[in-house]
């Protein structure tokens, strides 16, 4: 195994450690769904109707005022992680390869919450679903799931979140965390899928990856770029001014994946692929320990 | 109307061809694979150029290029004016660097460095079949560049002109220009670039073949225009100095005149002189022990030059006199009163006057009269010179010698001279008092080893002691037996010839002093007048002797410490026209002819040059010039069309280059 070797296996224990000692009970697993019922964590109340379980009544609330309350408590239930990755040929780029990045992340993510009893499903995509991974569960899945990872190729003719979102949507048995680990180069498909997961009440994670050099070009000149994705060439001047201009323009995009997570209170994850794996995972740990 | 001296060359022009297929068919692009054109593309379709430059800068950047090689092409032929092609100039370019032309300017530099400048944007403009020739009018005409094509020779010849402390000498100058355009067909002219500070302005101005250009502003000036210093008439050891000073300016000029001996303060004149005033002063002074005399004007003006002139006062040595005598007071308190004299009393006459002396005998005359310079006062016996005969009848002056300088100043009329004695003499004398007889009371006979002079007066009874006539009569021959040494050498003007006796030998030089001899027309004024006969004596002394004599070689070395050779014709020398002010000095080493009684002969004969020129010290042009900058234009700012076309094309590809190779257009 090349992508996933013996030292990246071994990142991954420490970091299924590192989670559990750190952020028990705050991510992935063992963390409080959205879903009421027979947990022991109260949560709200709501009037009595008949019917009801006496045995929740808030007796207390009545004898103070009166009232017939049911008391509601938390159902605690595992979760059911969504790992969309994307395949298409644009991930394919970069040194480190940006792909080869995206599936150690998501190899990194699958283990973790394999390691809390959490299921996991993977897919990758591209203009249209790739591959799947059904809903797996136990640490023993996690050769399958790397085996998995590391078969998948890039491909398809552009990318759509939109259209993978909607498979999705109707394919998943349950709503969960879906961690999205693309370099977003859909702005309008991406907006439209992760719209969809959000208003089907499921908890969509963006993960955004770019090469330093897609953000800081630095060639001149007259040059004929090659889209990798589509095939589509362009003869273009670069000069120092264009450049200016372009940094300004990739600058801007960032910021607008950044304010539409802000706006909807999604988790959002910005690396290039020069940071370690490792660490970005940690900095997500971090970052969705503060959330939860 | 334009012509070309290389239109073959036009046909590189096509290179514009293949400049324009290039641009068209512009070649491969690199490619480079990217993950998106999502950002290029907005960022060439949404932020397209607006401003219609910037629509067009492909095109902006294609005329750039043809223009690059179009105006290369443009260098190539060569384009000349048709008055350049028909003109095949022959132009001698006179440069005045006379005194006046070190003047400084405004701009802080000086007239000759301005014209310099100008000259050399002439040398550059030179067009194929043109020629330049330069010659400099400072003191004298001389031709630094004969007529020739080459630039570089030109401008190293201009460059390597000097400037020079001497009067303008344009007119020779035009002459010797004249004379290098007198086999030439073609149409000639003569440039000369002067301050115009020279007299003969309207002479030069009307010829046709001469253009003036004018250089510098006039500018206010003062001046030491004359100045000379002679030996006292009334004292052995005084001098005089004569100063002229000239405001040349259009203000009052307020200074101080300084006059120093050897770096040593002897007097200071304040002046006050009106606009264009000339103020003349006679300073008497002492000095037995000589030295450089230096007049200065204490003041700083556009030309430093003629702020101050030099003179050489000679040491004034003592003149040993042995007086033989038997108690003669009269003689004895005379030469004691002489200033330079050392005197010494001897009761028997020796055999020969003292070395570079003079022996006076009172009566006791030997009868071999002793050699050298001897003077014998009433001779009463007979010797080898004279017989003695009877007393005169009417020992009365009849007649003195005014002429000759060792009776001058002196009124004897009607005096007694009471003892006085017939003499015949065995050699012919020349008498200079007479009694009115006709016989010599006074008279002098010329000796091969030193003169002899005989008076015949008994001055214990006679009254010619008591009067005046006695001891000016006593100094003239004491001057005269010292000939010229200690006298004053007259300063040479700069622009003239100083002309100078070379001493053969050792004997010659023992007693021959040489004399500078003025020979230009300022000689009469400038120079000192000189004793003729001690001249003519010397020139027969060194003509007797010139069968021992030493071959000297010469050199003369000037203010500024050049030093070049000197050729003697016989035994006269010439150095000049004098370029420098200050003190030049001509250094002779001996070698011994074959025939030659000695081995080695050495001589040192300095003298001193200064500006005194009055036309040279009024900074104001005598007439009107043509303004120099015309030549500019003449000379299009000193380079041909070719050059301001190659440097444009080279601004061009500059431009091109920053451009569109700096990417600052898109």
């Amino acid at each position: 195994m090349s992508l996933f070797d013996s030292d990246f296996l071994k990142k991954l224990e420490y970091l299924s450690l590192v989670s559990r000692r750190v952020f028990r009970g705050r991510l992935l697993a063992q963390r409080r769904t959205k879903q009421l019922g027979g947990g022991i964590e109260f949560a709200d109340h709501r009037e009595y109707t008949p019917g009801d379980d006496l045995r929740y009544l808030d007796w207390n609330v009545y004898a103070k005022f009166g009232d017939l309350l049911l008391k509601r408590f938390q159902e605690e239930e595992d979760l059911h992680v969504y790992i969309l990755l994307d395949a298409s040929k644009s991930m394919d780029t970069g040194s480190p390869n940006k792909f080869d990045y995206a599936r150690r992340i998501a190899a990194a993510l699958a283990y973790i919450a394999l390691a809390d009893l959490d299921r996991v499903s993977i897919l990758a995509y591209a203009d249209r679903p790739l591959d799947v991974l059904p809903l797996t569960r136990g640490k023993d899945r996690v050769l399958s799931i790397l085996k998995f990872l590391e078969n998948i190729e890039t491909g398809g003719t552009g990318t759509d979140l939109a259209t993978v979102a909607k498979s999705l949507v109707n394919r998943a048995q349950r709503t969960g965390l879906v961690v999205i680990i693309s370099d977003l180069y859909d702005q309008v498909g991406f907006r439209a899928g992760v719209d969809l997961l959000r208003h089907r009440r499921f908890e969509p994670h963006v993960i955004q990856i770019h090469t330093a050099e897609e953000a800081n070009p630095t060639f001149l000149g007259d040059i004929e770029l090659d889209e990798m994705e589509t095939g589509q060439r362009r003869k273009i001047t670069v000069t120092e001014r264009k450049l200016k201009q372009y940094r300004q323009l990739f600058a801007e995009f960032l910021t607008s994946i950044e304010t539409y997570c802000k706006t909807y209170s999604l988790s959002c994850t910005r690396s290039t692929t020069d940071l370690p794996f490792d660490e970005l995972i940690m900095r997500m740990m971090r970052a969705s320990g503060i959330q939860s | 109307m334009l012509e070309f001296a290389n239109p073959m060359l036009a046909c590189w022009a096509a290179l514009t061809i293949p400049i324009i297929l290039i641009y068209i068919i512009r070649v491969r692009l690199r490619r480079r694979p990217v993950s998106t054109l999502l950002f290029w593309n907005q960022l060439f379709d949404e932020k397209k150029p607006r401003a219609w430059w910037q629509q067009l800068r492909h095109w902006l950047s294609l005329l750039l290029q043809l223009s690059f090689v179009l105006l290369l092409v443009g260098a190539l032929i060569d384009p000349l004016w048709s008055w350049q092609k028909n003109t095949q100039r022959r132009v001698v370019l006179i440069l005045d660097n006379s005194a006046s032309m070190s003047a400084i300017e405004a701009s802080g530099q000086t007239r000759l460095h301005s014209s310099k400048e100008i000259a050399k944007g002439l040398a550059r403009s030179l067009r194929q079949g043109d020629e330049m020739s330069l010659v400099s009018a400072g003191g004298q005409a001389m031709v630094h560049v004969g007529l020739t094509n080459h630039s570089r020779l030109l401008i190293d010849g201009i460059e390597a002109c000097p400037e020079t402390d001497a009067p303008s000498a344009l007119v020779s100058a035009i002459a010797t220009a004249e004379r290098l355009l007198k086999d030439r067909t073609e149409k000639s002219e003569i440039i000369v670039l002067t301050d115009g500070c020279f007299e003969d302005f309207e002479s030069i101005q009307g010829n046709p073949l001469v253009k003036i250009y004018g250089v510098g502003t006039a500018q206010p000036n003062t001046a030491i225009t004359r100045y000379q210093v002679r030996r006292s008439v009334v004292d052995s050891v005084g001098y005089q100095v004569l100063i002229e000073v000239t405001n040349s300016g259009l203000e009052e000029v307020k200074t101080k005149l300084e006059i120093s001996l050897e770096d040593s303060l002897v007097d200071v004149v304040p002046l006050s002189l009106k606009a264009g005033e000339s103020q003349t002063r006679i300073l008497d002074h002492t000095s037995s022990t000589g030295g450089r005399l230096v007049a200065k004007l204490d003041l700083r003006d556009a030309l430093s030059t003629d702020n101050s002139a030099i003179s050489i006062l000679p040491q004034r040595a003592p003149l040993p006199v042995t007086l033989v005598t038997s108690g003669s007071l009269f003689l004895k308190s005379v030469l004691e009163s002489m200033p330079l004299v050392e005197l010494t009393i001897a009761e028997t006459a020796p055999d020969a006057a003292p070395a570079r002396g003079l022996l006076v005998i009172d009566r006791k005359i030997p009868e071999v009269v002793p050699r050298g310079r001897v003077l014998v006062v009433d001779p009463q016996n007979h010797t080898d010179v004279w017989t003695v005969g009877e007393n005169l009848e009417q020992p009365i002056v009849a007649r003195v010698e005014k002429d000759s300088p060792l009776t001058q100043h002196i009124r004897l009329d009607n005096v007694l001279f009471p003892g006085a004695k017939q003499l015949t003499f065995a050699r012919p004398v020349e008498a200079l008092i007479r009694d009115p007889l006709d016989s010599p009371m006074l008279a002098r006979q010329r000796r091969s080893g030193g003169d002899l002079w005989i008076l015949t007066c008994n001055l214990d009874q006679s009254d010619l002691p008591l009067r005046i006539a006695f001891p000016v009569l006593i100094k003239n021959a004491i001057e005269w037996f010292q000939g010229n040494e200690g006298q004053l050498q007259p300063a040479v003007p700069t622009g003239s010839l100083a002309q100078f006796a070379v001493p053969a030998n050792e004997q010659a030089m023992e007693t021959v002093k040489a004399d500078v001899i003025l020979v230009d027309s300022n000689a009469v004024t400038v120079g000192e007048t000189n004793n003729d006969d001690s001249s003519r004596e010397s020139a027969v002394e060194v003509e007797s002797t010139s069968a021992d004599s030493v071959r000297l070689d010469l050199r003369v070395s000037s203010p500024s410490g050049k030093s070049s050779a000197v050729s003697a014709r016989g035994d006269l020398a010439i150095i000049g026209p004098i370029l420098e002010c200050g003190l030049w000095t001509v250094d002779g080493t001996g070698r011994a002819r074959a025939d030659a009684k000695i081995d080695k002969a050495d001589y040192r004969w300095t003298f001193a040059s200064n500006l005194t020129n009055r036309s040279e010290s009024d900074l104001k042009p005598r007439g009107t010039l043509l303004t120099a900058d015309s030549l500019s234009v003449v000379s299009l700012g000193g380079r041909a069309i070719w050059f301001y076309l190659a440097l444009l094309g080279l601004l061009l590809a500059t431009t091109e280059w920053w451009l569109y190779q700096r990417r600052v257009v898109g």
